[in-house]
């Protein structure tokens, strides 16, 4: 069980003038019941990724699989993969916000009460409270909100695997905090990858880590053994968080510091420790 | 990722016709319609039809592109040809007898004569599309028009609309393929089902399109504002496009011929 893609290769325009490749021979498996933290630099290939996994568009070398079969379109079915692009919030259209939730349901022919009641499941694993949102316009909405009514869209779907691109850019502290709480307790039964710039956010609860350049993968490992050492960030131009820098300049400037980890306290006090401040 | 969305009709290419300046080439069209509406018989539209060939050729742009606007009006053609051509029982005598209808040869005469013109008109203005960018275009429009801001009407406002609404073209298809994209991954289909399914489908499309694109607006309007906007009235340019001698040759030479055929034929 696992959604598995296998030397993917994706170039644009193909065949013509305007032919760039986006991905070259990457492999990625997602198991569920875990976060793959995809990152890269803007054009490093990570939404073409997103798009490749979920059958939207088909690669030109390679293979994705889905628990074992192939996958050559959107799969949107129970069990299938969804997927969430940037800003899903502009893409909100019905009257209501249960009506939008409940758009991928009737898709998937369920009857109108049932897809009401998955639509229901979705807010709330979404945090949003049925019963205060569920008859509101979408277009009424903060833009926290909104991104986490168009999140319950594809909750909705029951997706083995989830896919998202920039869950969390252009919200509030509060907003990023609410979006994370959903991805974790996504992962609970779903397999997740995220595309993210905000390493810092999504470092600490990812199981796995893929960097990837120029649609390369430079990096491909356990986010624990990334945090140890983090290296490969840097290498990668992508800048490592704080909290690490910070133990990084204390092992630079001789101070014994363990194992590196991603807790500000944890951090501060180990530093302290081998300062022989505490 | 972008694949390059085709724009309007503007064919970028170098040739003497690109070159014109736009308002060289609207004076012409006008001339050239002029001619078409004025001839009488099929001499007019022959010098018509020679002048377009040789326009056409130095365009140098393909020729299927310029007739490919003949395939939208084929309906207007047939239908020409066919009014102008079919009788009802008529006492002269007929090309060609079906039942009580008939074809006789003054009105299929007509009636190419009449479906020329259109023929000829559509290729004389698509010509113009396929060979002047639609910046050109609106700009040249303004500068037209401009004597018909001592009457009041915002020329400035109306070319501003204009080259907004084409610069945003792509933008918009940019966006609905974003759109249609999305809601396909929520399981929507946009190909089955009968006519009026197909187009319920796509609401989920439209809604969010016609949202964010007067966002978009809102924005832009700001964004204008911002930056001092206040209307077309004695603005500058940047690229200030002069009609240069051989802009004024082609005006008059070609005015001159279509105005003289126009009277004569």
């Amino acid at each position: 069980m696992a959604l598995s893609l296998t030397g993917v290769s994706y170039t644009y325009g193909e065949g013509t003038s305007f032919a760039q490749p986006a991905l070259r021979a990457v492999d990625m498996t997602l198991d569920p019941g875990t976060l793959t933290l995809v990152v890269g630099a803007t054009g490093s290939g990570k939404s073409t990724l997103l798009r490749v996994a979920s059958g939207l568009i088909t690669p030109q070398a390679g293979s994705v699989e889905l628990d074992g079969k192939r996958v050559e379109h959107v799969v949107a079915g129970v069990g299938g993969v969804g997927i969430v692009f940037q800003s899903p919030e502009t893409q909100l259209f019905a009257e209501t916000v249960i009506a939008d939730v409940s758009f991928g349901p009737r898709n998937q022919g369920l009857a109108e009460e049932e897809a009401q009641h998955k639509a229901r499941e979705a807010m709330i694993l979404a945090g949003l409270d049925p019963d205060v949102f569920a008859a509101r316009s979408p277009f009424a909405l903060s833009g926290g909100e909104a991104r986490r009514a168009a999140l319950a869209g594809i909750l909705a779907l029951d997706p083995a695997y989830l896919l998202l691109d920039e869950p969390t850019a252009g919200l509030d502290f509060h907003g990023r905090g609410v979006v994370m709480n959903v991805l974790v307790k996504a992962r609970e039964s779903a397999g997740v990858a995220v595309v993210s710039h905000d390493i810092e956010s999504f470092l600490p609860v990812a199981d796995r880590v893929l960097i990837l350049a120029d649609g390369d993968v430079q990096y491909s490992g356990q986010a624990r053994e990334l945090i140890a050492d983090p290296e490969p960030l840097v290498r990668a131009g992508l800048g490592i968080p704080e909290v690490l820098s910070v133990q990084a300049a204390g092992r630079r400037a001789g101070l014994d510091i363990g194992e590196f980890t991603l807790d500000a306290l944890e951090a501060a006090r180990t530093v302290a420790k081998a300062g022989g401040w505490a | 990722m972008h694949t390059p969305v085709p724009f309007g009709q503007y064919v970028p290419i170098d040739s003497p016709v690109h070159r014109l300046e736009s308002r060289a080439k609207m004076a012409l069209l006008f001339a050239f319609t002029v001619l078409l509406f004025a001839a009488q018989g099929f001499a007019g539209l022959a010098v018509a039809g020679v002048l377009v060939f040789f326009a056409v050729a130095a365009s140098r742009v393909p020729p299927g592109l310029v007739l490919r606007g003949i395939r939208a009006v084929s309906f207007i053609l047939v239908f020409t040809v066919l009014a102008h051509a079919v009788r009802f029982n008529p006492a002269t005598v007929a090309l060609l007898r079906i039942g009580p209808l008939a074809i006789d040869a003054d009105g299929l005469a007509t009636g190419l004569f009449f479906a020329m013109r259109i023929v000829l008109l559509v290729i004389g203005t698509s010509l113009l599309t396929l060979t002047t960018s639609p910046v050109a275009l609106t700009d040249g429009l303004e500068r037209i028009l401009s004597p018909l801001e001592l009457v009041r009407v915002p020329v400035g406002e109306l070319a501003m609309m204009l080259t907004v609404a084409l610069r945003f073209i792509p933008t918009t298809a940019e966006e609905a393929e974003k759109i249609i994209v999305a809601q396909a991954a929520r399981g929507a289909r946009f190909d089955s089902g009968g006519l009026l399914s197909r187009a319920r489908a796509y609401i989920p499309v439209l809604v969010p399109l016609f949202v964010n694109l007067f966002r978009r607006a809102d924005d832009l309007a700001v964004a204008m504002e911002s930056r001092c906007y206040r209307g077309g009235h004695g603005r500058t340019r940047l690229n200030e496009s002069v009609l240069v001698a051989t802009d004024w040759f082609v005006i008059v030479a070609g005015c001159s011929v279509m105005v003289v055929a126009a009277v004569l034929l």
